[in-house]
C-alpha cells in the first residue's frame, strides 16, 4: 500500500498544482465562461426595482442607493437610503438621499444572476416601467417632445403646438416658436395646457406667450428667422396637383384633410412636386404662401432607429454628445439635410423657368404648423405658379394659401404667472421657468396649466408659444435587441447612404405606422388620425 | 514533512499569494456599493506595462489612477498603444479555496472531487481580458463612465 501511495502522490501532486496553479491565477482558461457572464452583464431588463442603483452625477459624485430606491415620475428625482460620494470617492452623505435626474450623467445598476456570479451592468437610460401598445412597430411609439393646448373652444385633444421637437439631448437644446391660433378673451388671462404624452423626461428652459391683436380681418403669421406678417385675405389654390393627380380639395381649406405621400421604395430620401395655381383679381403686391403642415412619421422612425442603435450605451452616447466627443452638428444637420426641406419655386414667365424663394422645416409629426414664405413675384400679376419640393413620404400639407403681406410686426412677449395641475400650484416651476439657468423637468402623463395675463380683455390675440429646451427619449425594452453601433455611424456620417439602406425596413411599416403611433398616445384622447 | 503537507503549503501559497489584488476592490458581496472602478493592467506596445484603478475610457486614451512609489496620480494612455488588458473588478472570496482543499482529505476520490470544486472556484473570479471585454465596454469598469468630468482635473484625482 505504501509502495503504491509513494508512487501516486507525485503524480497526485503534481495534479493538484497544476490544477490549483490555472484555478488560482489562470483567466485566460476559463475566458468562455467569462463571456458567459458577460452576456449576463448586458441583460436588458437589468434596471429592477431590487436592485441597487448608482447615479453617477455629471460633476464626478456618485449616488449610491440601496435596493428599495423609489423613482418619482412628477418630481423627477430619485430617493432612496445610500451613500453619496465626491469624484475622489470620499463619503459626503449618507442615509435618506435625493438627487435630481437632470443632474445624473449616467445610470448604472448591478445585476446578480441568481446570486452565483455577480456582474456589472450598466442601464444607460431609464427604461419604462409602464407599459405601452406600441408593441407591433416598436419604432412608431407616440414620442415627440411637449405637446401644447390652447384652452379655448377647439377641439381639445388636438395639441395645438409641439415644441423644440429636434432636441433630444441637452448639448441640441434650441427655442421654437410655433402658432396655437386665434384667442378672444373674455378676461385678459389666457391658459395653455402643457403635457408629457410619451415616455420622455422633458426639459423647459423657457416658455413666453407671443401675442398680437388682430382684426377681424387679419390674421399674424411666422415666417423663417421668427419674422411675424400681419396678412389679408388668403387666396386658396385654384388647381394643386401632386405626382397623384389631382389634389386640389386637399389643399384649398385648412380642415385636417392632408395631402400626403408614401416613400419611395428604392430611397427614403427621394424628392416629388407638387404644383399650385393662383389667380386673382387684384396683384398681390406683398404675396407670401402660408402653408400649414407637419411630418409625417418618418423622422420618428429615424430617431427611434438611432436611440435603438445605441442599445443600452444609450445615455453613455448621449453623454458624449453634451461632452462634445460626438459633434452635435453632425446629428443635428446630417439626418435632417439629406430629408431636406419644403423648398418653394415661383414660375417667372418672362425667364420661362421656376425661381426658388425659400423653404420651411418644422420637425413632428403631431401638430400642424402655419408658416409663411414671403414671395417676390412680378408686380402685376393676377396669377401665380408655385411649385413644392420635398422629400416624398416626408410631410402632410394641410393648406396652402397665397396670403396679403401688409406689415411685419412684433408679437409680445408675456411670460407665465401661474402654473397649476389639479389641486396644485406649482410656484417652484414658475421661478425655474423665470431663470435661464434652469430647466423645468415634466414626466411621462404629467399635465399642467400654464396661465399668461394679456394686455387687454375682449380682444381678439393672434398667438404663438416660444419654448426653449430639449427632452429625452426613454428606452424601450424592444429597442435594445437592435444594437448597431455602426449602423449609427451611418446615420450620423453618411447619412444619404443610410437612408437609402433602411427603406425597405421603413417600407414595412409605414402603413401602419400612423395608427400605431396614436394608439400608443400616454393618457391618449382620440384623433382623427389617416390611416394610409 | 509528508507529501500532503507539501502539497497543502504549495496550494496556499499559490492561491493566496501568487494573485494579489487591489484592497480597494469590493468582493462579491459589496460590489453592488463600490464607487470606484476597476482594477486594470495594461501592457503596451512598447513593453511597458501600467497597473491601477480605471477612471476612465473615451475613445482614444484610458486614463488609470497608478501608484508609484507611493505617488498616487493619473496616466493617459493612448489606446492605439495598448497591446492588452485584464481588469478585476471584485477580489476572490477568501474562502472560494475551502472546498478545494477539502478534497485533500477525500482520499482516492480526491481527483474527481478536486477538479469538481476547482471548476467551482473558477466561477468565483471577477477578471475580463482584452479578449473576453471590447474595449468599447470597458468604460463600463471606469470609475467615470461617462467619461472624466469637465469640472474636474485628472491632477486631482485621487
Amino acid at each position: 500500500m505504501s509502495s503504491i501511495i509513494k508512487f501516486l502522490y507525485p503524480i497526485l501532486g503534481t495534479t493538484v498544482l497544476i490544477v490549483t496553479f490555472s484555478v488560482a491565477c489562470s483567466t485566460y482558461y476559463f475566458r468562455k465562461q467569462y463571456d458567459d457572464v458577460n452576456s449576463l452583464l448586458y441583460q436588458k431588463d437589468s434596471l429592477q426595482k431590487n436592485s441597487f442603483l448608482k447615479a453617477h452625477y455629471k460633476n464626478g459624485d456618485i449616488f449610491i442607493l440601496e435596493e428599495n430606491w423609489i423613482y418619482d415620475s412628477t418630481d423627477q428625482y430619485i430617493s432612496g437610503k445610500g451613500t453619496q460620494y465626491d469624484f475622489n470617492r470620499k463619503i459626503l452623505a449618507t442615509g435618506a438621499l435625493r438627487l435630481a435626474i437632470d443632474s445624473v450623467a449616467i445610470f448604472e445598476t448591478n445585476k446578480r444572476p441568481k446570486e452565483r456570479i455577480a456582474g456589472l451592468a450598466v442601464v444607460t437610460v431609464l427604461d419604462a416601467l409602464i407599459a405601452i401598445p406600441c408593441l407591433l412597430i416598436p419604432k412608431a411609439c407616440f414620442g415627440s417632445c411637449p405637446t401644447i393646448y390652447l384652452n379655448d373652444d377647439s377641439d381639445s385633444s388636438i395639441p395645438d403646438a409641439e415644441v423644440f421637437s429636434n432636441a433630444i439631448c441637452p448639448q441640441l437644446e434650441y427655442g421654437d416658436i410655433d402658432a396655437l391660433g386665434s384667442y378672444t378673451a373674455s378676461s385678459t388671462e389666457v391658459s395653455l395646457t402643457v403635457k408629457n404624452e410619451a415616455l420622455e423626461t422633458h426639459c423647459i428652459n423657457q416658455m413666453q406667450l407671443l401675442a398680437y391683436p388682430v382684426n377681424s380681418n387679419e390674421s399674424i403669421y411666422q415666417s423663417g428667422n421668427d419674422r411675424f406678417f400681419a396678412c389679408r385675405g388668403n387666396i386658396p389654390p385654384q388647381n394643386a396637383t401632386g405626382p397623384e393627380g389631382e389634389i386640389t380639395h386637399l389643399l384649398n381649406k385648412a380642415d385636417r384633410l392632408e395631402r400626403f405621400s408614401l416613400a419611395s421604395d428604392q430611397d427614403l430620401a427621394s424628392k416629388e412636386e407638387i404644383y399650385l395655381n393662383y389667380t386673382f383679381d387684384k396683384p398681390v403686391t406683398n404675396p407670401g404662401l402660408l402653408i400649414h403642415f407637419r411630418q409625417t412619421l418618418m423622422t420618428t422612425y429615424l430617431i427611434y432607429s438611432a436611440l435603438s442603435y445605441m442599445g443600452e450605451q444609450a445615455g453613455e452616447i448621449l453623454a458624449s454628445i453634451e461632452k462634445g466627443d460626438i459633434s452635435s452638428h453632425e446629428i443635428e444637420k446630417g439626418i435632417y439635410k439629406a430629408l431636406g426641406d419644403i423648398e418653394v419655386f415661383t414660375y417667372n414667365e418672362i425667364k420661362k423657368e421656376y425661381q426658388y424663394q425659400g423653404k420651411i422645416y418644422e420637425t413632428g409629426p403631431i401638430a400642424i404648423n402655419k408658416e409663411l414664405i414671403p414671395l417676390v413675384v412680378e408686380e402685376k400679376a393676377t396669377s401665380l405658379n408655385i411649385k413644392l419640393v420635398m422629400n416624398r413620404g416626408l410631410w402632410r400639407i394641410d393648406y396652402a394659401a397665397l396670403t396679403n403681406m401688409v406689415s411685419q410686426v412684433n408679437p409680445e412677449p408675456i411670460s407665465p404667472y401661474k402654473i397649476s395641475s389639479p389641486g396644485m400650484t406649482h410656484s417652484l416651476a414658475l421661478t425655474i421657468l423665470s431663470d435661464d439657468t434652469k430647466h423645468w423637468v415634466t414626466q411621462p402623463g404629467s399635465e399642467y396649466t400654464v396661465v399668461f395675463k394679456l394686455p387687454l380683455a375682449q380682444q381678439r390675440y393672434d398667438l404663438f408659444i416660444y419654448s426653449k429646451g430639449y427632452y429625452l427619449e426613454w428606452m424601450r425594452q424592444s429597442w435594445l435587441k437592435d444594437k448597431n453601433l455602426l449602423k449609427l455611424r451611418q446615420f450620423i456620417k453618411n447619412p444619404s447612404q443610410y437612408l437609402k439602406d433602411i427603406t425597405k425596413e421603413y417600407k414595412t411599416y409605414e402603413s401602419e405606422m400612423e395608427r400605431e403611433f396614436w394608439n400608443s398616445k400616454i393618457n391618449k384622447n382620440s384623433f382623427s388620425h389617416e390611416s394610409y | 514533512m509528508n507529501p500532503t503537507k507539501w502539497i497543502s503549503m504549495a496550494c496556499g501559497v499559490i492561491i493566496f499569494a501568487g494573485c494579489v489584488t487591489a484592497s480597494y476592490l469590493p468582493t462579491h458581496k459589496t460590489l453592488d456599493s463600490n464607487p470606484y472602478g476597476s482594477y486594470i493592467r495594461i501592457n503596451t506596445l512598447d513593453k511597458k506595462y501600467y497597473t491601477g484603478e480605471l477612471i476612465s475610457v473615451s475613445g482614444d486614451k484610458v486614463t488609470v489612477l497608478i501608484d508609484e512609489n507611493g505617488i498616487i496620480s493619473c496616466k493617459t494612455i493612448d489606446s492605439s498603444l495598448i497591446k492588452r488588458y485584464y481588469i478585476i473588478y471584485a477580489n476572490k472570496s477568501e474562502t472560494r479555496a475551502i472546498p478545494f482543499f477539502i478534497s485533500i482529505f477525500h482520499g482516492w476520490f480526491f481527483p474527481i472531487t478536486a477538479i469538481i470544486n476547482a471548476s467551482l472556484m473558477v466561477n468565483t473570479d471577477f477578471t475580463y481580458t482584452s479578449k473576453s471585454l471590447k474595449y468599447n465596454d470597458l468604460k463600463l469598469f471606469a470609475r467615470y463612465p461617462q467619461g472624466i468630468p469637465d469640472n474636474i482635473s485628472i491632477y486631482n484625482i485621487k
